[in-house]
């Protein structure tokens, strides 16, 4: 039905020359002229900017409008001073319902507040009627300063007047204006606020390794991203954002230590292992934190595994989580701003960048091509795998499939490191079957962890707090399906490794790893 | 979607400036809404500004479906289209004559508007005819202005007589005094008579007075809610759409 049409005015035109221009072609009033703080937002991680949405707040709602596609998908009315910046205190409505999927459980952040000033144009007919409406916004750094850094204007066709809508499009492509969009409109507000959409990323897909180049060199470049993923969640953490910041950082961590063991004889003995035990220490610390984000975030699931009448006895639950979870937020702060946290981080950095003027840091494989070891590191991290998976029979203990979950975890960072020096079809393929066996193992770990916490918390209620008896039978109610479900998940143990396991997957990993 | 239609036999009530104003209010209070200028005087387009495409005539509105979608038109207000008029509806009544389902062709017409509006409002002509009979089965609501005089009510009486005869539902008919001037001692007589007259109770309580502002909407060409909503004039109409809605 309606189609927009969004310009940008390119610099030398300037916008009142722009409403002169078009008064040459058509009979036009300026029907209002209004001055306003605009907001655009996104998550840390852009992901409204990824799914290729543009969420902002204009006078009296907020927008949320998809790429190529002017037509607004969801709006809210929403005041100057009550702009939510948390989708929790958001109304429920069809933008939260938009959005919430997307956002998940990120906080929206308000990244860039443009000074706007926007002037709205009637074409009018021989009636004075309006056939034609034009928005014409200029978009300022700040209040003061007067030349704007983007000038858009939207044509916005009326029903049932298109071809008055066309002659309007056709005109600003005569004045040599741009056509664009909401989304590329949005990206250079972001940029003019000194953003980059969507340059944040945890994943290892812009590290491009090439086979000749040094182990060292490769390991160096890999370490480094990971540090500057690390770098930049500190003041998300710091400031309790949302949970992301502190999950990216783990996850960045996790990959630094598994890099430290698994890449093997980049460095000497001394080095890896003095940086092992620190990295290891900054891990710990944070380890509570994220247990505690876990369980609140699964407040919901868990609740739905209880019958109707259970479901308020949890709230005590995560009451305390809660309480506890202020506490652990407090002490990772502390732990952050810490020097002894400092300490490690710049003697970490610090390395990485004279790594190459120390040659007694150097290890055996430091000067080796990265391609033919990182062959070795996967084909024989990928054997244990299958070693450790085929021994697993129905009766074997939990631990060898905690084991075995931990064995995975290498064979999957390795993958991510190289993927680049593979095909990269091929390399996708194999993640995907790993990441398939991951989740099943993963799953009966949560499980296991999920179902011990809840009997220490059953053994402090009944014993020391002597909880009413409803308490007693929600957590047992929780416990017993958290078990079920795990037993569940247990039994499809079997299939899964097969499939892993498969003669295909077994010949991919021999033809690309098998010198 | 409630259609609402704006209806009287007699001319020259204050109908047009009742559908023009009310699918305004509708309108302005967020309710997507379109109104339908079925008279070929088209004052109802003409106080809009919208005038039919040179192309649009009475054949093309009785084939409904994407022909109506192409003829309707935006007002210059927020959620408020028009299907405008052209001097061929005058020949409407001829051509319905010619459909085997004669008397509910434009309730079908209708029905595909169903998912994009709230409310309809049908600007109708004055008489009783075929085209009447067809407002009279599309519409959920038929509202009645009605000047306090006898000749005026004696239409509305003519209105449900030829209800009563068709079998259609007296619920729909609601009727309102339009018009009524404060100095007359004939219209205040009226006004009281069928107040109290317990037997009459489509009537409602909102009144539109006499003013010298509704006529000068056809000089301004907008609704006077719009242009000067604070008006005696605009504060009737806000309390006549209050009433009626609810209808």
């Amino acid at each position: 039905m309606k189609k927009n049409s969004h310009f940008v005015v390119p610099d030398s035109i300037a916008a009142a020359d722009l409403i002169e221009k078009i008064q040459l072609h058509f009979k036009t009033a300026v029907a209002s002229t209004e001055t306003y703080k605009g907001c655009y937002y996104d998550t840390f991680d852009w992901r409204l900017s990824r799914c290729g949405l543009s969420l902002y707040w204009q006078q009296g709602g907020l927008c949320l409008f998809e790429i190529n596609e002017s037509e607004e998908i969801a709006s809210m009315p929403c005041s100057a001073n009550k702009q939510p910046d948390v989708l929790k205190s958001m109304a429920a409505g069809p933008l939260r319902e938009r959005l919430a999927p997307v956002i998940d459980m990120r906080t929206l952040l308000p990244l860039a507040n443009p000074h706007i000033i926007k002037q709205q144009i009637h074409v009018l007919n021989r009636d004075m009627k309006i056939i034609v409406r034009l928005h014409l916004k200029t978009f300022h750094l700040n209040q003061k300063s007067a030349d704007p850094f983007l000038t858009t204007l939207h044509v916005e066709p009326l029903r049932g007047y298109q071809k008055e809508a066309k002659k309007c499009i056709d005109l600003a492509l005569f004045l040599g204006l741009t056509p664009s969009d909401k989304s590329s409109i949005s990206t250079s507000i972001h940029t003019a606020f000194g953003h980059k959409p969507c340059s944040y990323s945890t994943k290892l897909d812009h590290l491009t390794l090439t086979a000749k180049q040094t182990a060292s060199t490769a390991a160096l470049s890999i370490f480094q991203s990971q540090l500057a993923v690390m770098k930049q969640n500190e003041h998300g953490i710091l400031a309790d954002i949302d949970t992301e910041f502190l999950h990216d950082f783990r996850v960045a961590l996790r990959r630094t230590r598994a890099g430290l063991s698994e890449i093997k004889g980049i460095f000497s003995e001394d080095v890896t292992k003095r940086f092992k035990t620190d990295l290891k220490r900054l891990g710990t610390m944070t380890n509570r934190l994220r247990d505690l984000d876990v369980y609140l975030l699964m407040k919901d699931y868990y609740k739905s595994l209880l019958p109707d009448q259970l479901q308020p006895e949890l709230e005590h639950l995560f009451k305390l989580l809660e309480k506890e979870r202020a506490r652990e937020q407090r002490k990772v702060q502390k732990a952050i701003n810490s020097s002894s946290y400092r300490d490690v981080i710049s003697a970490w950095e610090d390395f990485l960048t004279t790594f190459q003027l120390k040659k007694d840091a150097h290890g055996p494989n430091a000067q080796r091509p990265i391609k033919k070891l990182a062959k070795t590191f996967i084909l024989k991290t990928w054997k244990k795998v299958e070693l450790m998976g085929r021994a697993i029979s129905k009766k074997s203990p939990d631990e060898k499939l905690h084991d075995l979950r931990l064995q995975c975890k290498k064979l999957r960072y390795l993958l991510e490191f190289f993927a680049s020096l593979f095909p990269e079809a091929e390399m996708r393929y194999l993640v995907k079957q790993l990441k398939k066996l991951q989740e099943n193992l993963g799953d009966f770990n949560d499980l296991c962890v999920q179902q011990e916490t809840l009997h220490e918390y059953l053994e402090i209620q009944v014993k020391v707090n002597s909880s009413p008896i409803n308490i007693a039978a929600a957590i047992g109610g929780l416990i017993a399906n958290l078990n079920r479900k795990q037993q569940e998940v247990r039994a499809v143990f079997d299939t899964t490794f097969k499939q892993f396991d498969q003669p295909k997957n077994r010949d991919l990993f021999q033809t690309l790893f098998n010198k | 979607m409630k259609t609402i239609a704006v209806y009287s036999i007699k001319g020259g009530v204050g109908k047009t400036a009742t559908s023009v104003n009310l699918s305004y209010l509708a309108a302005r209070e967020g309710f997507s809404s379109l109104i339908c200028d079925l008279d070929p005087q088209g004052s109802a387009s003409y106080y809009f500004r919208v005038r039919a495409d040179k192309k649009f005539n009475q054949k093309k509105l009785l084939k409904g479906g994407k022909t109506i979608d192409k003829n309707i038109k935006a007002t210059d207000f927020q959620n408020l289209d028009i299907l405008p008029s052209d001097l061929s509806y005058r020949h409407l009544d001829v051509s319905l004559g010619g459909y085997k389902k004669a008397k509910k062709k434009l309730k079908d017409i209708l029905t595909p508007l169903q998912d994009e509006y709230d409310y309809v409002f049908l600007d109708c002509p004055p008489n009783i005819t075929l085209i009447s009979e067809n407002v009279f089965r599309a519409a959920d609501s038929i509202l009645v202005p009605c000047i306090p005089t006898t000749l005026s009510i004696r239409t509305l009486g003519q209105l449900i007589k030829f209800f009563k005869m068709k079998d259609l539902s007296l619920k729909k008919i609601t009727a309102f005094f339009s018009m009524v001037e404060s100095r007359k001692r004939m219209h205040q007589d009226n006004i009281i008579k069928i107040h109290d007259n317990k037997k009459i109770t489509c009537f409602l309580e909102s009144k539109i007075p006499y003013l010298a502002e509704v006529e000068k909407m056809g000089l301004t060409r907008e609704p006077v809610a719009h242009t000067s909503p604070k008006s005696i004039a605009s504060m009737a109409y806000e309390s006549l759409w209050k009433e009626a809605k609810k209808k």
